[in-house]
């Protein structure tokens, strides 16, 4: 009887303990970064629009900009509705006014605040602002170099390069041209991919 | 000869025993699939690789100190336009090629006080290296056209818990005609394993990455998926922030002062290039931040307790339950 009684008793706790796999612990190590891409918001120089002449005989240079942004932002469709729709010279007040009648959700300053292109660069959109006389160009983020900061530009007039000003030069230039930023309140482009860490045990 | 009877009865009821014993097993084993971690000999993210440096001379050109009022709400109707243009030189503004400028008056009275631009930090370094300024996730889904690529389109726009995180990462979607898929990652995604899903952080390092074959059957077992590479990434990396997004048409000058120490809820998107400065922080201090930064739900579905269990450990459990309580019921009968 007792046999039988431990024959049963070893069958219940087979059954009982059936299914308790333990959690198998995954050891990972990370693996060497690249160094960040620059400039942050690195739109291929293929992609890169350049300034068109309106009907009014007018450079296009805000609405280039503006494509060029949005063409990093994967917006491709809306830039190219914006440039189907909008050319000739534009001001500061009358882009936020088109922005709002098209629905695009933006942040813009128009005080030169350089904390304003940080978070651009933070948040990978870059933006577009005044820079050079009458001009507008598209503002890619900062880009470090022999340990200081310039200001990579990518000016539809010139377009397959990104042209660099030291950072504190920049500001000031800047708010010489009007101060004005702004940057289209969408998701940029992906950034590029590389393998971050690798599984080096699994128990 | 009933002994007999009794004996042999036992002895089948332990083969049933081990038989269901090893049956629950492999159910168990099945039901907890761990995610491989880019074991696929198909398809790997490339190495970390260098990146060429971009610009190639430093323009120097005079300076202002304050904001230009005048020049802000001017019509910026340039057209410098040049071909063939020398490389890298300084656009020089030729008169006849500018139209000049006429003043606008703007519709409603934009313009802001003038400021003397004074940047918050009084040195020349930046307000904070960009290095420690990437503070976001990122989800892309490479697609096709096929049922498949639809599939899983479908979970990010209906699975709540995969919408919940596409809210919280930037997302993304290519196809292989998107100019900035040709341009950007033709490369390193081959448009023979889309769909693909991949997951990372700002600097593009992975979390997780799964393509054609690899890409789990339903949106829960991809979530799971996406969790794992998570808590497999934090184990390398520092918790990350993200936040909620602000209103439209924000407008940085009225709610950021020039020497306003930002913090995550004065940014249009809840995101500042501000770091904290304190050097407190260690790596797995995740919960430093509280829920507000947490990328996964803590209690959603974790595995290793039983009141999480997913459906499949409770009927598995069930199983186990019922088992006993025959072997129990048979043992009372037998007067045992």
């Amino acid at each position: 009887m007792e046999a039988k009684l431990r024959t049963l008793v070893v069958a219940c706790l087979l059954l009982i303990c059936t299914g308790c796999l333990p959690e198998g612990d995954v050891q990972v190590r990370s693996l060497p970064a690249p160094p960040p891409e620059q400039p942050i918001a690195n739109l291929p120089t293929q992609l890169h629009q350049r300034n068109w002449t309106g009907r009014l005989n007018q450079g296009s240079c805000v609405h280039a900009s503006l494509v060029n942004h949005l063409r990093w932002l994967n917006e491709f469709e809306l830039g190219e509705r914006w440039r189907a729709t909008y050319s000739d010279g534009e001001w500061d007040s009358r882009l936020r006014n088109r922005l709002d009648a098209a629905d695009i959700d933006y942040s813009y300053t128009v005080k030169a605040d350089p904390r304003f292109l940080d978070w651009a660069t933070a948040t990978r959109r870059g933006a577009i602002l005044w820079w050079k006389p009458a001009h507008c160009c598209t503002f890619v983020g900062w880009v470090n170099r022999d340990g200081r900061q310039y200001a990579a530009i990518l000016d539809n007039n010139y377009p397959g390069r990104f042209e660099l000003t030291p950072r504190e030069q920049f500001v000031r230039l800047w708010a010489g041209y009007g101060g004005f930023a702004l940057t289209v309140m969408e998701d940029p482009a992906s950034s590029l991919p590389y393998r971050s860490y690798e599984v080096i045990d699994e128990r | 000869m009933k002994d007999e009877i009794r004996i042999r009865l036992s002895v089948g009821l332990i083969v049933v025993a081990v038989l269901h014993a090893v049956m629950l097993g492999a159910v168990f084993t099945a039901l907890h699939r761990t995610p491989a971690a880019n074991t696929s000999d198909s398809w790997r993210l490339p190495p970390a690789r260098p990146t060429s440096e971009v610009g190639s001379r430093i323009q120097q050109l005079p300076q202002p100190s304050r904001v230009n009022l005048e020049a802000q709400g001017e019509l910026k109707q340039q057209s410098g336009y040049c071909p063939p243009c020398p490389p890298n030189t300084i656009p020089a503004a030729e008169p006849h090629r500018i139209v000049q400028p006429y003043r606008v008056v703007p519709t409603a009275p934009t313009v802001p006080a003038p400021i003397i631009v004074t940047p918050a930090s009084s040195s020349t370094r930046p307000v904070t290296p960009p290095e420690q300024a990437k503070n976001r996730y990122q989800i892309a889904l490479f697609v096709a056209s096929d049922a498949k690529s639809q599939r899983l389109l479908d979970w990010f726009n209906t699975d709540p818990n995969l919408v919940k995180l596409k809210s919280k990462c930037a997302f993304q979607v290519y196809t292989e005609s998107n100019a900035l898929y040709r341009t950007r990652y033709a490369d390193i995604v081959p448009a023979n394993q889309f769909p693909v899903v991949l997951f990372q952080d700002s600097t593009g390092g992975h979390v997780h990455a799964a393509g054609h074959t690899m890409l789990p059957s339903t949106a829960r077992e991809l979530f799971d998926d996406l969790r794992h590479g998570y808590e497999l990434y934090q184990q390398t990396r520092q918790a990350q922030r993200t936040g909620a997004l602000k209103t439209r048409g924000y407008s940085w000058d009225a709610a950021i002062s020039p020497t306003m120490q930002l913090s995550s809820e004065d940014c249009p998107d809840g995101y500042c290039p501000i770091e904290p400065v304190d050097n407190t922080w260690r790596p797995f201090d995740r919960d430093r931040d509280g829920d507000r930064d947490r990328l996964f739900d803590r209690d959603s579905s974790g595995r290793n307790a039983l009141i999480w269990a997913g459906a499949g450990e409770l009927a598995t459990l069930a199983l186990i339950f019922v088992a006993v309580l025959l072997l129990g019921f048979i043992l009372i009968k037998r007067g045992l």
